[in-house]
């Protein structure tokens, strides 16, 4: 194959990306889209605030990661989008936990130690392990199992496009089309991992916010948690029945 | 158990669809909230305003690509802390959270692209797309944190006039297609405060354009629409009674508690149904007291039920309405005369006369009462405070009586006026089937029981805005939802009172002994919330 067939090779897979990506943001997709695309913002919103602390790193991957994963889906690299959704999971989640242990975090940003998922899960010392919620936000005690259930879940699910098993949970396409199934479930699997992604933010940071950079994190707060009596309580919405 | 979620602010936005029963009531009512006219939704305390917003909200956003309507939900909740000697920060403060939900909607929909993404870091910070922010949102901070300290200026010219932000409405609109904007106010009066109140409908009339439709959920008991805002002209006001009487309301409420049910409580009800009704019917169309006593009634056996309306209905409902008056001190007469005169006067009335038909084998009750429209304006105040709580409700205007007299109809709730009998369930059944609207009980113009009141307040008077929050601030920290600890460390540096725990800065907070930048900080987000918490209630 010569230099010039293999940029014409590369153009037309280009072109047939460019084609899918019409399909993605035609019709009703568009607006799909425009609402998953928020959270790319919404962790943006975290970074600013948590600007001084050293894990502000990770998330700021994270959010360039999310917006990538949202490029991969529109032009029908399903796959990569799926794993790296992971990744924005992983990501934040490893810097909540590492948030709570200064020396793990120096170590980890020195590429001493490495990430293990079942560590920012575990049940007794994990994110949304009991003692984390009480150290940082005890009011949402009652609510970390239910999130550590969808983190664990939603990985696992996940997981597959990263390890290439048999797919349970995720049917990706065999060929480089526009699959409408595959594009509606992604969208569906990120607006668990912006829960869950939300519920371990707000648990570590909320109460230690001040009044400026609460407003600041209140409006899609209310939307994503706002069913939350323990955070309509912290923006002055009503809790009682 | 099922765990009945009562309140809607407790649902995600994607459900609210699922947990919706459309009776005919209902879907009018959410036909006019999507349509242009303005709409006030008026009602008391949990008979679902928010959630018919929030429906409204739903389906305009299902239907948006065919009918270009963007629904934009906006709440002041937060509203009740505002204070400031401008007498325009509160308009501004409204102004600026209607534009912040606007864009973020307009965001959500893909209409709009943020100006800084981190992606578009990795291109070298270069987007094709020209984007001017508002900035409103900035504006709208600033004035959410002047209650702390009130009498702060304000730059106000960088907001724009009401004009101003209609014309650019318009421009969006028209550039992006959108039919008009349907904005859901929710809370918009929720406090006692008449000139936030008054400042709200002067705004919500001068939004009207071809581009907006404005639309606002109200307490019928705290709403004073000012003197520029006629509800005639410049809404459509749709009451929010369901009428327990009318054809199909057990069913619309059966459905509204199945649709969270499990199979036991689903089972429950279909083998209790005569229990299950008259719960149903004592809520007098009130979902989210159904939803409420339901959960606390177990299995809708004949004693749970009983043991329900007697709790609920004899003490609950009215130690929340007295509850009103430790939040609003201000207002402490016309709430507890409001009380003695249901549970003194008006129960024992209808009781009376419902004996006396059942004695005489006539084939009908009450639970209706008529004021003469000449009472003193302090005992429609008491009224009105009544149908906030959901014990009376307002139903018509206008109504003649004896003697060609002219006042306005109101109904007692019904498990309140069953709750004092020794078989609640018997009595509520035997309402659903005789109960007759043109019988009541009328109160004339200087009825005695009248007097009581006025001797107490004397002329109606409206509290003045800032002597209440004045004397809500003045309150000590005890009134708050604070640990022991925490009050005590109040204590230590003599924040002693509500408004010196408000205004306090970190710094002051870290006077207190071991507590250091962290703990100051959650200490004051503490003290915020409670604050809020205790005056929104």
């Amino acid at each position: 194959m010569s230099g010039t067939d293999i940029t014409k090779y590369f153009n037309q897979l280009h072109e047939k990306c460019g084609q899918i990506l019409t399909s993605s943001m035609a019709g009703s997709n568009l607006e799909i889209v425009a609402g998953s695309h928020q959270f790319a913002y919404e962790l943006q919103g975290w970074c600013n605030i948590l600007d001084q602390r050293t894990e502000v790193e990770l998330l700021k991957v994270a959010a360039m990661e999310y917006e990538l994963a949202l490029l991969a889906l529109a032009q029908g690299h399903y796959r990569h989008s799926f794993k790296a959704l992971r990744l924005v999971l992983e990501l934040t989640l490893q810097a909540v936990y590492l948030s709570a242990s200064e020396i793990c975090l120096r170590e980890w940003l020195d590429s001493r130690i490495d990430t293990i998922w079942s560590l920012i899960v575990d049940e007794n010392n994990g994110v949304f392990s009991v003692r984390f919620a009480k150290a940082f936000f005890p009011d949402l005690i009652t609510h970390v199992k239910h999130h550590q259930g969808l983190a664990i879940s939603i990985y696992r699910e996940c997981s597959e496009c990263v390890h290439g098993n048999i797919p349970k949970h995720i049917p990706l396409p065999s060929s480089l089309d526009f699959n409408q199934e595959v594009f509606t479930l992604w969208h569906s699997k990120a607006e668990v991992v912006a829960l869950i992604l939300h519920f371990a933010l707000s648990m570590r940071y909320l109460p230690d916010l001040s009044e400026k950079d609460i407003i600041e994190v209140e409006p899609f707060l209310t939307d994503h948690l706002g069913h939350l009596k323990e955070i309509r309580q912290l923006f002055g919405g009503p809790t009682k029945g | 158990m099922t765990n009945l979620i009562i309140r809607t602010e407790d649902i995600k936005q994607e459900y609210i669809l699922e947990l919706y029963v459309e009776t005919s009531q209902d879907k009018y009512t959410v036909e006019k909230l999507k349509s242009q006219t303005p709409v006030i939704l008026e009602g008391g305390r949990g008979t679902g305003k928010s959630f018919l917003l929030r429906v409204a909200e739903a389906q305009l956003l299902q239907t948006f690509q065919r009918d270009r309507v963007l629904p934009v939900y906006v709440s002041f909740v937060k509203s009740s802390l505002l204070q400031s000697n401008d007498p325009n920060q509160f308009m501004h403060w409204m102004m600026a959270r209607l534009c912040s939900r606007i864009i973020r909607a307009l965001y959500q929909k893909g209409l709009l692209v943020h100006q800084h993404s981190a992606l578009s870091l990795m291109t070298g910070g270069q987007t094709s797309i020209d984007l001017e922010e508002l900035p409103l949102e900035k504006v709208a901070r600033e004035y959410e944190e002047s209650y702390k300290s009130p009498g702060r200026i304000v730059n106000t010219a960088m907001i724009p006039t009401v004009d101003d932000f209609n014309d650019a409405i318009e421009d969006i609109c028209r550039n992006l297609k959108i039919e008009h904007m349907a904005i859901f106010f929710d809370e918009a009066a929720h406090v006692f405060r008449p000139e936030q109140q008054r400042q709200f409908f002067t705004l919500f009339r001068d939004l009207r354009s071809p581009f907006l439709s404005c639309n606002a959920a109200v307490y019928p008991g705290v709403t004073f629409y000012g003197q520029t805002f006629q509800t005639t002209h410049d809404a459509t006001v749709i009451s929010l009674n369901r009428d327990p009487l009318e054809q199909g309301y057990l069913a619309g409420m059966q459905e509204i508690v199945l649709k969270q049910a499990d199979a036991q409580l689903s089972s429950d009800i279909g083998r209790y149904q005569e229990n299950f009704h008259a719960l149903a019917f004592a809520v007098s169309g009130n979902p989210r007291l159904l939803l409420k006593t339901v959960g606390m009634a177990s299995r809708i056996r004949s004693g749970d039920v009983k043991r329900v309306l007697k709790e609920f209905y004899r003490t609950d409902i009215w130690s929340e309405h007295s509850g009103l008056a430790d939040r609003y001190a201000g207002h402490r007469a016309y709430i507890d005369w409001g009380r003695d005169f249901i549970e003194k006067t008006v129960i024992p009335d209808c009781i009376k006369k419902n004996t006396q038909w059942e004695q005489e084998k006539k084939n009908e009750s009450t639970c209706f009462f008529w004021v003469h429209r000449d009472a003193p304006a302090a005992i429609n105040e008491a009224l009105r405070l009544l149908s906030y709580t959901g014990i009376v409700a307002q139903l018509d205007s206008g109504v003649v009586a004896t003697r060609r007299e002219i006042g306005t109809r109101y109904a007692v709730n019904l498990g309140c006026l069953a709750a004092s009998s020794a078989e609640p369930v018997q009595v509520l059944t035997n309402l659903s089937r005789t109960l007759s609207i043109k019988r009541f009980t009328e109160y004339g113009a200087n009825h005695p029981i009248f007097a009581e009141l006025i001797a107490v307040v004397g002329k109606f008077q409206e509290a003045d805005i800032s002597e209440v929050l004045a004397r809500e601030l003045a309150k000590p920290i005890d009134v708050l939802d604070l640990t022991e600890y925490q009050k005590s460390g109040l204590s230590s540096i003599s924040l002693n009172t509500v408004g010196d725990a408000l205004q306090a800065s970190e710094a002051e907070f870290q006077r207190i002994t071991y507590v250091g930048p962290k703990r100051s900080r959650r200490m004051m987000n503490v003290v915020i919330s409670s604050v809020l918490e205790y005056l929104s209630g």
